[in-house]
């Protein structure tokens, strides 16, 4: 799961996830080094109840956290909760996590787990009449304003056809499709077996080309 | 089906992210973090009920049948040779020595307090929010904040030295020397008062809230020295940044350590208080240049500077800062551009470009990249 948030972050180029940033050399505070203090530096001095090192953890990996969500999601207007639900459930139980210096995957596992219950409820909510109605999803909205016209499209498209599939199979055709992650990374990441992503990708791609056709997506 | 232009789509997919955004979501996280004491039935109620007196229980019969002779006048324990670790229900383990003399003084769900008289303990604690662990020696206070340490009380030649050891986590000392906090690796020694010296009367909650002095406390080894005239408190109160006790008679100002620093400024910013918030920090990233805040709090100064203060030189000196403070940084994208940022609202456009530049070089697929692109334009 390291190798997946590690793909994600070097993907964006944000410099948020460096593993190799995470040995902490000069104990569980770095200064002058100028590396700064470590995700497991950090995790330990949040675990003894430092605020500045939740704040610290947070300032860190929300941005990629907010661009997983988004993605996830597929919509800007339900990422303020999942991100913050995310990291309260991951700063209050800190004490589970057994390798502070893997905490970018670990924290990144849970917002897709908490992401796949808010998309079962959303679903659940919408057939009941409750939610929000079907389609609302912005999809004039979803690609930055930089995105050239065919990518635009394509966005549209993958987008158009996983808001009506069920989480199941939403989030792990999203992960591989949309993030570009492998089917390993995807698995470990929702923590479900390989064979399980494979089969659940395949379906979802079998329901795309369900509603698109063969060619419908390039 | 293949990504067109061989990129992920994730590329131009984010959301519409900036500082007042994630300022909320932190304000909510921080929020939820205080009220989140909403546990199980269990952790609430069973737990406590049953696994505080279980745990008092087991260290009693341990103490009673390991631990020998049991001096029943001053509920102390006295061992003629190394025990087996006394381990707590939370999991903290007490290892004493050959020739250890320790008193259980409290143990509750509120506060363990444990009292050294002679030799030495091994403890590796568990943190648990809310409850100080508090070892009394040579009239000092050890104070646990989740960690392993040594505390152990010699006496030689009619002197008494009192060594504390951190093998991992941190500890405060408190006692007639002043506070030091000691991190992982690092040990602290003091001759101490007589063996009957009473322990000190600074209460483990103050000891908790005491300055982080940010006092390079005691690097390895501080030399020995005599305690210092009784009238010199036990807190906070050392020379400026140097974390030495305050020499006697010399004027004595409390130092704000760089947690309270930070704490002032984030209470300052929330508060509406801009203006003070940027003092605050001004001071930690001055003051506490070796800290591993300090280039955070350059880099939040620029923030206000720019954002609060109209202040664009300023910031981008302070946004200079942080980057030299620390530039390795997860912030540092995000200082570079806004440095970008803050040299665009300034005549200087030659070195503006020359900013602008090195960001895209640096970053040509960053977050800002686009953003920074169309800064330091002509006008």
């Amino acid at each position: 799961m390291a190798a997946a948030l590690s793909f994600i972050a070097r993907r964006r180029g944000t410099g948020a996830y460096h593993p190799e940033g995470m040995t902490p050399s000069r104990g569980p505070l770095q200064t002058r080094s100028g590396a700064g203090p470590s995700d497991a530096a950090l995790v330990v001095a949040a675990r003894a109840g430092e605020p500045w090192a939740q704040e610290a953890l947070f300032r860190r990996h929300a941005p990629r956290l907010n661009g997983l969500a988004f993605r996830v999601m597929g919509r800007d207007d339900e990422i303020d909760d999942l991100v913050q639900d995310t990291f309260i459930a991951a700063l209050s139980s800190l004490g589970r996590l057994d390798k502070p210096d893997a905490f970018a995957s670990w924290i990144g596992g849970i917002l897709v787990r908490q992401a796949y219950k808010k998309i079962r409820r959303r679903r659940m909510l919408a057939r009941l009449g409750l939610g929000r109605a079907a389609g609302a999803i912005d999809l004039d909205e979803l690609a930055s304003l930089g995105s050239s016209p065919e990518r635009a499209a394509e966005i549209r498209t993958v987008y158009a056809a996983v808001e009506s599939m069920p989480a199941e199979l939403r989030i792990p055709l999203v992960l591989h499709r949309v993030e570009g992650l492998g089917l390993e990374e995807v698995a470990e990441m929702m923590d479900v077996s390989l064979a399980t992503v494979k089969r659940r990708i395949a379906d979802g791609h079998a329901a795309l080309q369900q509603r698109f056709g063969k060619d419908g997506l390039r | 089906m293949k990504h067109l232009e061989g990129r992920p789509l994730a590329d131009d997919l984010a959301p519409r992210l900036d500082d007042a955004r994630l300022a909320r979501q932190w304000g909510a996280v921080s929020k939820g973090l205080v009220v989140r004491p909403r546990r199980s039935f269990y952790a609430t109620v069973l737990a406590p009920a049953v696994l505080a007196p279980a745990a008092l229980v087991v260290l009693a019969l341990v103490v009673l049948l390991v631990v020998r002779p049991w001096h029943a006048a001053g509920g102390a324990v006295a061992v003629a040779r190394p025990t087996d670790a006394l381990v707590l229900a939370d999991g903290s383990r007490v290892t004493l020595s050959s020739g250890a003399e320790l008193a259980l003084e409290s143990a509750t769900r509120e506060r363990v307090h444990l009292l050294l008289t002679a030799g030495a303990i091994d403890l590796d604690v568990t943190h648990v929010a809310g409850r100080p662990f508090v070892v009394t020696a040579g009239g000092h206070d050890v104070t646990v904040r989740g960690t392993a340490f040594i505390v152990k009380l010699d006496s030689r030649d009619g002197a008494r030295t009192l060594t504390v050891e951190v093998t991992r986590g941190r500890v405060d000392v408190t006692g007639p020397t002043g506070l030091h906090t000691l991190d992982a690796g690092q040990s602290w020694s003091s001759r101490v008062e007589t063996a009957s010296a009473s322990p000190v009367t600074t209460a483990a909650s103050s000891v908790a809230a005491a300055s982080d002095t940010d006092a390079p406390a005691p690097a390895l080894t501080e030399a020995v020295e005599p305690a210092p005239p009784p009238d010199v408190e036990p807190s906070a109160r050392v020379a400026a940044g140097s974390g030495a006790p305050a020499a006697p008679g010399a004027p004595v100002t409390p130092v704000e350590g760089p947690r309270e620093l930070l704490a002032r400024a984030t209470e300052a910013r929330t508060g509406g208080r801009p203006r003070e918030a940027a003092i605050a920090l001004d001071t930690l990233r001055k003051r506490y240049r070796s800290d591993a805040r300090a280039g955070l709090a350059a880099f939040e100064l620029g923030r206000i500077r720019m954002d609060a203060l109209n202040d664009p030189a300023g910031a981008a000196e302070a946004f200079a800062d942080a980057i030299a403070l620390a530039p390795a940084a997860p912030f540092r994208e995000d200082a570079e551009a806004r440095r970008v940022e803050a040299l665009d609202a300034l005549p200087d456009r030659a070195r503006c470009e020359r900013v602008r530049d090195a960001y895209l070089a640096r970053y040509p697929t960053g977050l800002h990249a686009r953003q920074i692109a169309t800064r330091c334009k002509s006008r």
